[in-house]
């Protein structure tokens, strides 16, 4: 308590400064008044009282300056004074420079973080998320490729594990909701009930479903809405719950509504019972070889991740003792969720965070050389000051003071930089990101900017003390040290931060030429594929519960295939076309092992287990994209459910299966019965389903034979597909009105925003770059002229002595030379060695690239040469009469 | 010579004194000083250029407050009061200062 009441009273000592004042006057004149009193009432003449009382009392001034001394704080109050040093000897355009270096290198490494931060850092917004996984299934023979989890291998680990509770799937599709206006396509996870408590989410309306909501037969049309499309569809209005909506054109029940940035899993807008999905395809949940399903767990509290993978691996031998016809070869992997959910994206991005970093210690380093040279310039003011007694103490909180404000300063100037840049990343990420990942300006961001902004200030401080440290007290007090250039301690400093601005420069520059080639290298890759001139329109037509599994197959292939000849008949189109998956829009993660039974005529089948994609087609297709027809024939609108299914392969594909074997006439089956044998009629090329894919085993069925939900239209037209868009989608819409219309996009634009992620890294390498390249000119600039200024007196007397003018300029010029071939050499093996963290971010170049690594020390000559021109210059023509004189 | 001995007196003590005082009740700087007085008999005096900082000191070390309150001749004043932890100290301070007490006065009367 005693601390609480000394600290009370200290604080107003010193914040409260004229009001404390004022008190001890009142104070004061009341005890005279007093005492005057007392003294009058003894029988004094009052003006004789009032003297004596004065008398007595002493100077009032005197009794005021022994309280002022040691009151409160005295160094927080001398503080206050160097703030105040600090901010009167502020010069604008040197607190403008520094505010702009820092602000930009500062602000750009301010905004890294953000996405740093929501990417990779701050925790993932479910309860306890660190104790979240997701469970995946392999194949033995491909470990690299995890994949999803049938629905009786899920019941049976629902039923076994120990390490989780609880434990969930989902499998998500697009869903077709009706309500006023147009219908629109409901990004629709099909999950079982746990799926919400593993995460710990708790509807802010109504309930969630219950175990026996999800039962197969039951009354399975329930709804659980997503924050967002709640108040998008129903205006947010309360009394949604109990209401009915027509979603898969049959009426749901709305149960409840889910809390604001809940998308769990990828941007879910509504969540309906898992066997809702199955209430007509039984097939598909019966199966244990059709790996549909996604799979979140919650470990048991003290449960470890490796206790947890060993108890779903006794369950994995289990399944596969018990069904070796479809489990002998499917093992589990346990990962945690932030992991899963990042993949790639973490280590890339973790590359860009590092350049960054690097950027940012360069504004540091940079504005550091700043304040040397203004120190070297009030070398003389320090001296006198010192020798006059200003305590060592005192300068170097001074230093510390004006650093820590300058770095202040940066933070704020960083804050704002990263306010504008954050909103600018958004526009170059062309998808939506789940609530999770959307990184903004938050609490962790800004406090991030000050933290980095005081970090600042300390280096700066630490750079100007060591100065102080190294410069002589003497040497300064004798004019500065206008003679000795190689041997005065500041220029000396400055020159170790300009090697240092220069490597960090090198090491930027490097990343940048580095993701720079690889996306020139994407850019480059032939896909043979063609994207101009195409329109893409995604349609989808879901499953209408309660259907037959051949009422749904008919109803698809007639709904498209109306669709297409519609598309047909509009002016300028030329070619119509789909497919389910096509390159560029759909990734190429999304390939799951499937086993693949071929069977050549007469001879018993062939298993092939890896990874596999399939598309199903329309004809035309490889028409469409360009592709042509190697050997056989295309699909036919022949083809149909009453005609034996047929198939085409990739080149690849087929000299996989058939070992050589002729593969026309072949026949393959996908998985177990009750699938049915493929006739292969055609083989194409491989094509490349991603620019950074290689192809592989493609394999291609009929749309009309095996129908799907979703469908993506190739439209061919000789005009400008963009205009296209609108008479398009009123077709479509009006062919088929139960049919949800989703983005109708130009294929080109498709295959650009495909390398989005590139895209991003490789612009964001070449603001830094850019920015590194601009701070260090700056810097070599600047202690390029200094140098040449310190040095007039001695180019005067080499002129005098008969130097030539270019004499002098190759002198300074062989000083920024030396400056930046040391920088270089150093950046150069810095980014040897730092490489490590680009790796994911290079395409088909190698991280020791010789290009890049031989043309960074290109650019830096250029930029010494460029730095340096002006003061060579101004050295090559002082005038020997002035310089000598002055 | 004698105001000066009587000042000296109080040098190192003023404190103490100021605390015992404001023990009884929360007083003003002028009451504290007249109290001394009064309970010393006149024999202790404070001075005014002590008084003041002592009190400051005293505030700043937790072990006293101040309030500003109504005189009894209804003028504001300044009241100072004794905190709890003020409380705890002046009963330490008493206990040493009569041990001290003690053996300088059975230093000064084996002589």
């Amino acid at each position: 308590m005693r601390w609480a009441y000394a600290v009370r009273a200290r604080l107003r000592l010193l914040l409260f400064r004229e009001e404390v004042e004022q008190r001890l006057d009142e104070e004061f004149r009341f005890h005279l008044d007093m005492e005057t009193e007392r003294l009058v009432r003894a029988g004094v003449d009052p003006r004789e009282a009032r003297r004596r009382a004065r008398a007595t009392f002493g100077g009032v001034e005197a009794h005021k300056d022994a309280m002022r001394d040691g009151r409160g704080w005295a160094w927080l109050s001398g503080l206050r004074r160097d703030v105040r040093d600090s901010l009167r000897s502020l010069r604008p355009l040197f607190a403008l420079l520094v505010t702009a270096m820092l602000g930009l290198s500062l602000g750009l490494a301010t905004m890294a973080f953000s996405l740093f931060d929501a990417v990779l850092l701050r925790p993932l917004p479910y309860a306890d998320s660190d104790r979240l996984v997701r469970v995946f299934a392999f194949n033995r023979e491909a470990p690299q490729s995890l994949h999803g989890v049938s629905l009786p291998d899920f019941e049976d680990w629902q039923r076994q594990v120990q390490g989780f509770s609880p434990i969930a799937a989902w499998a998500s599709f697009p869903t077709h909701l009706a309500g006023r206006g147009p219908a629109r396509m409901v990004r629709t996870a099909f999950a079982t009930p746990q799926l919400f408590d593993t995460l710990g989410v708790r509807p802010i309306l109504g309930r969630t479903f219950r175990d026996d909501e999800n039962v197969h037969g039951g009354d399975l049309r329930k709804v659980v809405l997503g924050y967002g499309l709640w108040q998008d569809a129903f205006g947010g209005s309360s009394d949604v719950i109990g209401r009915e909506v027509r979603m898969r054109g049959l009426p749901h029940e709305v149960i409840g509504v889910l809390p604001p940035r809940f998308d769990y899993p990828d941007r879910t807008q509504a969540w309906m019972p898992l066997m809702s999905r199955y209430a007509i395809t039984e097939v598909w949940w019966k199966r244990r070889d059709l790996y549909l399903h996604g799979v979140i767990a919650r470990q048991r509290p003290g449960v470890t991740i490796a206790q947890a993978q060993a108890d779903m691996d006794a369950i994995a031998d289990r399944l596969a003792e018990e069904y070796p016809a479809t489990n002998r070869d499917t093992r589990v992997r346990v990962r945690r969720l932030r992991e899963a959910e990042v993949g790639q994206l973490g280590s890339q991005l973790s590359g860009v965070t590092a350049a960054a970093v690097l950027l940012f210690l360069l504004g540091c380093v940079n504005v550091s050389g700043l304040f040397v040279a203004r120190a070297a310039a009030r070398a003389q003011e320090v001296a006198v000051r010192t020798a006059l007694g200003a305590a060592p103490g005192h300068l170097m909180r001074q230093h510390v003071v004006d650093g820590l404000l300058y770095g202040l300063l940066g933070g704020v100037a960083g804050v704002a930089v990263a306010a504008a840049a954050i909103p600018a990343l958004y526009a170059l990420i062309p998808v939506d990101l789940p609530a999770w990942m959307q990184f903004r300006l938050d609490r962790r961001t800004i406090a991030f900017a000050a933290g980095a902004g005081v970090g600042t200030g300390l280096v700066i401080a630490a750079t100007s003390l060591a100065w102080h440290m190294r410069s002589h007290l003497a040497n300064a007090l004798r004019q500065g040290d206008k003679g000795g250039l190689e041997t005065s301690p500041s220029s000396r400093l400055r020159r170790q931060l300009i090697v240092v601005q220069v490597a960090l420069s090198v090491a930027l520059l490097v990343g940048t030429g580095l993701t720079v080639r690889s996306l020139l290298h994407l850019g480059r890759v032939e896909t043979g594929i063609r994207t101009d001139g195409v329109l893409v329109a995604s349609v989808t037509g879901d499953i209408v519960p309660g259907s037959t599994r051949e009422e749904f197959i008919a109803r698809h292939a007639r709904g498209f295939r109306q669709m297409r000849d519609a598309l047909g008949m509009l002016p300028g189109v030329h070619a119509v076309t789909a497919a389910t998956r096509i390159p560029f829009l759909n990734a190429p993660e999304e390939r799951p092992v499937f086993e693949l039974y071929s069977r050549r005529r007469d001879t018993p089948a062939t298993v092939y287990r890896g990874a596999v994609r399939t598309s199903n087609a329309m004809p035309e297709y490889f028409a469409g994209l360009g592709v042509p027809i190697l050997d056989g024939r295309d699909f036919a609108d022949a083809d149909t459910l009453e005609t034996p299914p047929v198939a085409i392969l990739s080149r690849r594909a087929g000299e996989l299966l058939f070992q050589g074997e002729y593969p026309l006439g072949q026949q393959i089956r996908w998985g177990v019965d009750p699938y049915f044998w493929a006739t292969v009629i055609g083989i194409v090329p491989n094509t490349t389903w991603h620019q950074a894919d290689g192809g592989g085993i493609e394999i291609y069925f009929h749309h009309g034979q095996f129908p799907a939900e979703t469908m993506r239209f190739l439209i061919s037209t000789r005009n400008n597909p963009a205009r296209l868009a609108t008479s398009v989608r009123r077709t479509l819409e009006s062919v088929n009105p139960d049919f949800v219309v989703e983005r109708i996009v130009p294929f080109d634009r498709v295959a650009y925003e495909a390398l989005w992620q590139r895209r991003l890294w490789t612009f964001l390498f070449l603001v830094f770059g850019t920015v590194a390249v601009v701070l260090t000119s700056a810097g070599l600039f600047a202690v390029m002229s200094y140098l040449v200024t310190q040095r007039t007196r001695e180019f005067g007397v080499r002129t005098a002595l008969g130097a030539t003018r270019s004499d002098i300029v190759a002198t300074v010029l062989r000083h920024g030379a030396g400056m930046a071939a040391v920088g270089t050499a150093c950046g150069l093996l810095g980014a040897l060695a730092m490489g490590g963290y680009l790796e994911a971010l290079l395409f088909r170049v190698s991280r020791f690239d010789l290009v890049t690594f031989s043309s960074v020390p290109i650019v830096i000559c250029v930029v010494t040469l460029v730095a340096c021109a002006l003061p060579a210059w101004r050295a090559a023509r002082v005038d020997p009469l002035i310089a000598l004189r002055d | 010579m004698a105001r000066a001995r009587r000042q000296d007196d109080l040098r190192g003590s003023l404190d103490l004194v100021i605390l015992k005082t404001l023990s009884l009740a929360p007083m003003h700087g002028w009451g504290i000083g007249q109290r001394i007085r009064q309970m010393s008999s006149g024999v202790l005096a404070v001075n005014q250029g002590s008084l003041y900082p002592a009190l400051q000191r005293l505030e700043k070390q937790g072990l006293i407050g101040s309030d500003w309150g109504t005189s009894d001749n209804h003028r504001r004043a300044r009241y100072y009061r004794l905190t709890p932890s003020g409380r705890r100290a002046l009963g330490e301070e008493i206990d040493s200062w009569q041990r001290f007490a003690e053996g300088l006065g059975a230093v000064l009367r084996s002589t």
